[in-house]
């Protein structure tokens, strides 16, 4: 039996539109485990990113819990979320959004400085071995528009990981990225589930999905289907491609 | 139509630039509009006022006995004179008292009998009233200029002090004379009943002594040639009939007129120098603005590019956002105008004595609307110029990033300022899109600073000083020719608790400087002169001071020999320097009393102190004056009293307030465009910084702190250039007054108080208007 790290009971959220309301997320109820690399599918327009951002508090879900180590983030306020932002979770986009004014060190440094937990000598360490770990330590000085899309997601997982987040989300960190940037960005967080980090990750992209331990499928606001996976092992992706292919037609994705 | 449609989406897009520039549009003429409705009004009236009241070219006060029939008829033979007509007048000895608040004057009152031409103020001084009664005995009509200047009222008695004794009248009214009337001239032609002034003249003719004159007549001589300046007729029919060698004073039109306007023309000059310096502020916040918006909607702009737009139907389209704001703000700003040029002449009618007219100025400010407009769409044009370097291809190709570089300005972040560490770097690393704020916040510093400076040195008796003002600590007033005897008694008794520092022994003379007559300022210790320019003091009996417009008038150099002519004697003397003066507005002379001895002079007929130890003057001044009260009347000078009045004060602060006031609302708005447009190119950096754990709160603070470095510099821009240059600005708005050269009474303090205001506007406005960042939902970053 999985520990629970995060927990959706009863999820909704939804917007105004035009004087009525458009449901986006309904009754969601799940479960992150500790240690896993989880991977939510569906298709455009499903709100996949959406229940990424509520799970997150990142946004505020409109009614339901979402329980964080026994604390409820719909409850919790701006100035609680922000700190959680920087102690207990992670972020990863899709389009990196670095800050665009500070160098790749900077970025990862300056999200390691609001966790006042650690010294600054020691943030420094652990952005530099961050980047050593992300292969960009010979960039570190450049600023984001100076380096490739896939140095600029490799900057943005270091950043997301600094703090040594408890959970990382990662919201379709290979959307803008070509092949071989993706498959090394994948590596990476592959690499970093397999030191113990638990993710939650949004994609359509199959490849992302192969590396997690379990898929939720959503479909217009609701989670229709969960598919577990043994731990990925590169030798075996064509079988486990196969067997999620067959799960997602299954899922009319 | 399709100009039309996108103006319209333009317009509601860019709201914040357009209501911006509308506001200042707006501000700017209001003020522009209500300042030159105020000059020109003024200058109506005053043109009106002289024409009514048979104002002379030339008005000269000569003593009865030395306007004899042969001069009088000179004068009106003369080809140079049109018209020439006298006035008799009877001269006041002493002060004028106004008892029921205690102001007094020693300002010399020529009374005269009530003659047409005047106009009388009605009770709130607003209008005029139909007629003017004849004045009881007993009662007096004065000019405006003294109910401002002595805070009196209709019903007040003055107490003037004659030769034989002192009288009392009661206050009739008040009346527009505009000779002499203005708050900012020392005589006064007061006037009496008719029958009253027969009585006094009769008295004081009989009191007349060798060298107490108290019976005049005023010379009012029109120029025949009209397009002959004032100066130069006074100068011609005094070389042809000398009579003005005999006149105590004489005062032309156009001098009248430049004291008389003095004070409103230097406060309206500078605020109007300030507006032009706003427009300027406007022109760089709408080339910034232009200049950001085309980087913010390249890929708008480009796609409208891909779809047949040109550039200049983009550059008309923006033009006309901003000609259509400038056009709302300016019509507005015509109409706030006109209440606002009734309170300004309201304040200034205390000082010129004279009713405004009510007429709005439309050539003027149509004429300042043209020019404003006209520069404007110059700037925009040039500004639009980039919209040429738009590719469509990039703009559908998701548009242009900012790019950011290295910059050496650049300071690593640091994790114990990290709020600090993270707003300069956004500075630095886009220094360039902050010049426009930097330049803004410079300029209002440094006028800020000036006025400051204006501030210190108007108020400051050292300043003042330095530039030429007589400041004393005592005043002896003596009152009748046995006051004379005991000098060396008084600064006896003086010097009994403190040392006298000063004697500044003199009196003021008109006499002719090579024809020209001019004020001449006689002092028996002529050591006490402030204000030496360059070359030395007079110390020797044939040496005379010019001031520079005086000696720019005559062309005359140090070391020039000129001739001086009194009222019987005329003698040679040495252009010895050049100093500088308040008195005349700077159009005077200075020599010592042994050299105007040479002239006629034979004692001083005013006698100031200034002491070392200001704190014992109210023990000097009772001991003289019960000893000597009979003869002799002690006052304690205060400077401030002395130098001002409530309504200059007025005047004065009400310029600094504007000023303030206009650099706090500018930097506002500055602020406000600024801070939208980094907002706006900055959207992103702050989602991912709040997604990253900073609050609302930190985020806004780094904002301010952002705004605080560059207003920091801005700030220490400006207060560098006020250093350098606010002296030389202010040496140019002074010299109307005669002030050549502005000795700046300034300490760190009026560089900081100025500097730190601008700074606090910006910083708090900065974090004001970031208010906007709660609204950043961090969803924003997410693509779906």
């Amino acid at each position: 039996m999985k520990d629970a790290i995060l927990t959706a009971r009863e999820l909704c959220k939804s917007f105004a539109h035009g004087g009525s309301q458009v449901h986006i997320l309904s009754h969601i109820g799940l479960e992150i485990y500790k240690g896993d690399l989880t991977v939510i599918m569906g298709a455009s327009g499903s709100g996949k990113s959406t229940l990424l951002y509520a799970l997150s508090g990142m946004d505020r879900a409109t009614s339901g819990e979402v329980i964080f180590e026994g604390q409820d983030l719909v409850k919790m306020s701006e100035k609680q979320l922000a700190a959680l932002r920087h102690t207990g979770f992670g972020f990863v986009f899709q389009q990196m959004h670095l800050v665009s004014n500070l160098t790749l060190f900077e970025n990862v440094a300056v999200a390691g400085y609001l966790n006042k937990d650690k010294s600054a000598a020691e943030v420094k360490e652990r952005a530099s071995q961050l980047l050593e770990q992300m292969s960009i330590s010979h960039i570190a000085s450049n600023l984001p528009s100076q380096v490739s899309g896939g140095e600029q997601q490799r900057c943005a997982i270091a950043r997301a990981v600094v703090n040594s987040p408890r959970l990382l989300f990662a919201d379709e960190p290979t959307g803008a990225l070509n092949r071989r940037n993706t498959t090394d960005v994948l590596d990476l967080l592959t690499a970093l589930n397999k030191e113990g980090q638990s993710i939650l990750m949004v994609t359509h992209d199959l490849r992302a999905a192969l590396r997690a331990d379990r898929i939720l499928y959503l479909e217009d606001g609701s989670i229709i289907g969960e598919l577990t996976l043994p731990p990925y092992d590169p030798a075996e992706e064509k079988s486990r491609e196969t067997q999620v292919n067959a799960w997602l037609s299954s899922m009319h994705w | 139509m399709e100009m039309t449609t996108l103006l319209r989406a333009n317009i509601r897009h860019k709201k914040g630039s357009f209501i911006s520039v509308l506001i200042l549009a707006f501000l700017i003429v209001t003020t522009a509009a209500a300042v030159i409705g105020v000059k020109k009004n003024v200058a109506s009236a005053l043109e009106r006022a002289q024409k009514e009241s048979g104002m002379g070219n030339m008005n000269a006060i000569i003593a009865e006995k030395l306007l004899t029939d042969e001069l009088l008829q000179k004068v009106k033979d003369s080809a140079l004179t049109e018209k020439v007509d006298v006035i008799d007048a009877v001269a006041s000895y002493g002060k004028a008292i106004y008892l029921r608040t205690g102001n007094w004057t020693g300002n010399t009152y020529f009374f005269s009998p009530l003659r047409e031409g005047l106009r009388l103020y009605d009770p709130d001084a607003d209008s005029f009233e139909d007629t003017i009664p004849e004045p009881e005995p007993g009662e007096i009509y004065l000019p405006l200029g003294n109910m401002s200047k002595h805070d009196c009222a209709i019903g007040d008695t003055v107490r003037v002090e004659f030769f034989d004794k002192t009288r009392d009248y009661k206050i009739k009214g008040f009346l527009q004379e505009p000779c002499y009337g203005s708050m900012m001239i020392g005589w006064k032609n007061v006037f009496i009943s008719g029958e009253e002034f027969d009585k006094l003249s009769r008295e004081l003719r009989a009191a007349n002594t060798e060298r107490v004159v108290n019976t005049y007549k005023i010379v009012r001589a029109s120029k025949a040639d009209k397009n002959l300046s004032d100066a130069k007729f006074q100068r011609e029919l005094n070389l042809e009939t000398g009579i003005i060698s005999k006149a105590v004073g004489s005062l032309s039109m156009e001098q009248s007129e430049t004291y008389t306007t003095l004070f409103m023309e230097i406060i309206l000059d500078v605020v109007l120098g300030f507006v032009c310096v706003l427009f300027v502020i406007v022109l760089v916040i709408m080339i910034h603005s232009i200049r950001t918006e085309i980087d913010i909607d390249y890929e708008n702009l480009g796609i409208l590019k891909a779809q047949g737009f040109t550039d200049s139907k983009l550059t008309g389209i923006i033009l006309l956002r901003y000609v259509i704001a400038e056009l709302l703000g300016m019509a507005a700003g015509l109409i706030a105008s006109v209440p606002l040029e009734r309170v300004i002449s309201g304040i200034f009618k205390n000082i010129t004595a004279v009713l405004p007219d009510k007429r709005v100025a439309l050539i003027g400010t149509l004429a300042v609307i043209l020019a404003m407009l006209a520069v404007s769409v110059l700037a925009v044009f040039i500004s639009c110029r980039r919209l040429a370097r738009i590719s469509p291809v990039r703009a559908i190709s998701g548009g242009r990033k900012d790019i950011y570089f290295q910059s050496r300005l650049n300071a690593p972040i640091s994790g114990r300022f990290l709020e600090a560490s993270v707003a300069y770097r956004s500075f630095s690393s886009s220094f360039t899109k902050y010049l426009g704020i930097l330049f803004i916040t410079a300029v209002l510093t440094f006028f800020t600073v000036t006025v400051n400076i204006m501030g210190a040195a108007i108020n400051s008796r050292s300043a003042l000083s330095s530039m030429g003002v007589v400041l004393p600590d005592i005043s002896l007033y003596f009152r009748n020719d046995k006051a004379y005897d005991h000098i060396s008694d008084y600064e006896s008794i003086v010097e009994k608790y403190t040392p006298i520092s000063k004697k500044i022994y003199g009196t003021m003379q008109y006499y002719s400087l090579n024809g020209e007559n001019i004020m001449c300022e006689i002092y028996e210790y002529p050591e006490v002169i402030n204000g030496l320019l360059k070359g030395k003091l007079p110390m020797f009996d044939n040496e005379i001071l010019v001031s520079r417009s005086a000696a720019d008038a005559l062309d005359l150099k140090i070391g020039d020999k000129v001739t001086v002519e009194g009222r019987s004697l005329k003698a040679e003397y040495i252009v010895s320097g050049f100093y500088q003066t308040m008195n005349d507005a700077g159009y005077a002379m200075s020599m010592s009393l042994e050299g105007a001895k040479r002239l006629g002079a034979t004692r001083s007929a005013s006698h100031d102190m200034v002491v070392a130890d200001t704190s014992k003057v109210r023990a000097a001044v009772d001991e003289l004056n019960e000893r000597y009260g009979d003869i002799v009347t002690a006052e304690a000078v205060d400077f401030q009293e002395e130098m001002y009045n409530d309504t200059v004060m007025l005047g004065a602060d009400a310029m600094k307030i504007t000023i303030y006031a206009f650099s706090g609302i500018f930097a506002l708005v500055a602020v406000i465009i600024v801070c939208s447009n980094a907002f706006t190119r900055e959207r992103t950096d702050l989602g991912v910084l709040k997604a990253l754990g900073f609050t609302s709160r930190r985020l806004r603070a780094q904002f301010a702190l952002r705004f605080f470095i560059i207003s920091v510099i801005g700030g220490a821009v400006g207060a560098a250039a006020g250093s350098l240059f606010s002296v030389s600005l202010l040496d140019l708005v002074f010299s109307t007054f005669g002030i050549t050269k502005v000795y700046p009474d300034s300490t760190p303090l009026t560089y900081i108080t100025a500097a730190a205001f601008v700074i606090i506007c910006v910083t708090v406005f900065a974090y004001i208007v970031s208010g906007k960042i709660r609204k950043v939902e961090i969803r924003e970053l997410v693509t779906e």
